[in-house]
């Protein structure tokens, strides 16, 4: 197996899910009347979930990542 | 004066800096010593300067500025951009630090001709120079527009200045000179953006106000369209964001070139760790800044000023100081490492190729030479500055990740991939993106951003030409990918 393949795959794939949901986020409450409903810690929905769910679970997938499936494969040190 | 004084001794630090590396430099082992700190840098110091050089101008002054400008947009324009780290770690880094060991390669020319041969490596030493130029110089009218914002000193000067201070610290100390200023730069960013973003909500009271605001100065600040409607649809705004950001990441020479330096890749999760905690920090909180700079200045002669003006404002020109010292320490760490990036391609992908048997005297000779003319070249493009730096910013990294992300992917993962098929893959990215960029109809085709076009026509090239050549050789395709 390709030292780090692995590991790009699965980097690049999250990263582009994130990519993607994100947008879908936005495609839902984002794009119109972002005001027309109560605002969450004084911001629109959809920003609130971009913004600080998206950063906080971005954040903990990437530590999750890190100590579990990613791989110090072929260290070449 | 005290805001002054502060910015003063930060940059005294960052010369001091520089002469301690420079002892560290063996002249017999310039070329490694010089470009990669003799590969001798652990996790932590590698983890903050990739973050630091790919966290410009573009991102600290730039963000705050957007949010001023377009309102809450930005936060879908950067909505994974806490992710980075996971691209330029997770894709490339672990990549390039074993093949970089492996084949003694010292940068990303470098590292090409080892993998697709002297012509591949020659289109890519030209183009590093062709993009980086302009986004070295980008980060020296920031530094300079804010120096005269905050504490008056003339523009110009300050453009001398920031370079001078630049050039100092990395010719004498190389990359571990810059190793040492962007990590003590990367805690002073972090320092700086924390102070920002408490200030505005403890100034505030919470987000409200802030969200008020942004929708009394019309609809389009609070949704995710923007002001003047930047970002049409969310396929437009995948396109120009994750796609554009994402591939300029691990595209970017001056970023890759930060895992040559690295000891070994044990504990290289750790890098993964601290580079995703510093855009956490980074760019969410870089938002708030900005979206307290709209409520507090709704009149700002500047987008750029927005973080600078509210750091004056709300602290003590003590922690003023060193917010202005982290919003400069943002765009030097950026500009040493494309300064190192740009001497290291003329030095070794150019100067070395055409005299292989220059004595290391001469070659640190040239090395300092480029770095000097690099320096002096992006200080006289700064000294006539464009009005808007996230336009240079964005033009920069569009042509980051169209030109080198794709043959970079083939070299690190694919043995089917051939330097022919890398050149035109470097060549088609970069002429389709500047073409779709230029005003007129076929701007931004199907409502999909240049970038996405660019990134496509890089990855179709790769790939057809590849298929269409011969293989590479049964030992090259061993020797990387085994």
């Amino acid at each position: 197996m390709m030292p780090g393949r692995t590991n790009a795959f699965i980097s690049l794939g999250t990263f582009l899910l994130f990519g993607i949901l994100t947008h879908l986020v936005a495609s839902l409450w984002g794009f119109d009347n972002p005001m027309d409903y109560p605002l969450i810690m004084g911001l629109p929905r959809w920003v609130f979930l971009l913004l600080v769910v998206g950063s906080i679970v971005q954040l903990a997938v990437q530590i999750i990542y890190a100590l579990t499936l990613f791989k110090d494969e072929g260290a070449g040190s | 004066m005290t805001t002054t004084l502060i910015f003063v001794m930060y940059l005294v630090l960052m010369v001091l800096v520089g002469f301690v590396a420079s002892k560290y430099i063996k002249e017999e082992n310039f070329m490694v010593d010089f470009y990669t700190a003799g590969r001798s840098l652990g996790p932590i110091i590698i983890g903050l300067t990739v973050i630091s050089s790919f966290v410009s101008g573009g991102a600290i002054i730039a963000t705050p500025g957007t949010v001023y400008e377009m309102g809450y947009s930005t936060v879908l324009y950067e909505s994974v951009s806490v992710a980075y780290a996971l691209v330029v770690v997770g894709v490339v880094g672990l990549r390039v630090a074993q093949l970089g060991r492996r084949f003694n390669a010292v940068s990303m020319p470098d590292l090409f001709r080892k993998r697709y041969g002297d012509t591949a490596a020659l289109i890519c030493t030209v183009l590093i120079l062709l993009v980086l130029f302009p986004y070295m110089a980008v980060q020296f009218i920031g530094v300079s527009r804010v120096l005269q914002a905050v504490v008056g000193l003339d523009f110009s000067l300050g453009v001398l200045i920031t370079a001078g201070v630049v050039l100092v610290y990395i010719s004498f100390g190389g990359m571990l000179a810059q190793a040492w200023t962007n990590t003590i730069q990367a805690l002073i960013m972090i320092t700086a953006v924390l102070l920002g973003a408490i200030g505005v909500l403890w100034h505030f009271g919470g987000f409200t106000p802030l969200t008020e605001a942004l929708a009394a100065r019309g609809p389009d600040f609070v949704n995710a369209h923007g002001n003047g409607n930047w970002l049409p649809t969310a396929l437009y705004s995948f396109t120009y964001s994750p796609i554009l950001v994402g591939f300029a990441t691990f595209g970017a020479p001056h970023v890759v070139t930060r895992f040559f330096a690295l000891r070994d890749t044990r504990n290289f999760k750790l890098i993964l760790i601290i580079s995703a905690v510093a855009c956490f920090i980074w760019f969410p909180l870089l938002q708030v800044v900005g979206a307290g700079s709209v409520a507090m200045f709704p009149n700002l002669e500047h987008s750029d000023l927005a973080f600078p003006a509210l750091a004056t404002q709300l602290f003590h020109p003590l922690l003023a100081g060193i917010v202005l010292a982290g919003i400069a320490a943002a765009m030097m760490s950026t500009v040493d490492a494309m300064l190192i990036t740009v001497s290291v391609s003329v030095t070794r992908d150019l100067f070395q190729r055409l005299r292989p048997d220059a004595s290391p005297k001469l070659l640190r000779l040239i090395g300092t030479l480029s770095t000097v003319v690099a320096a002096a070249g992006a200080a006289v493009i700064a000294l006539n500055p464009p009005s808007y730096i996230l336009a240079i910013v964005q033009v920069a990294l569009a042509g980051l990740a169209c030109t080198f992300a794709i043959p970079l992917l083939g070299a690190l993962y694919w043995p089917r991939a051939t330097g022919r098929a890398a050149a035109w893959s470097m060549i088609m990215g970069f002429t389709v993106l500047y073409l779709l960029y230029l005003p007129g109809p076929f701007q931004h085709p199907l409502g999909i951003h240049a970038a996405g076009w660019g990134v496509t026509a890089s990855l179709v090239s790769l790939v057809a030409v590849s298929l269409l050549s011969e293989k590479p050789s049964q030992k090259l395709v061993a020797e990387f990918y085994t």
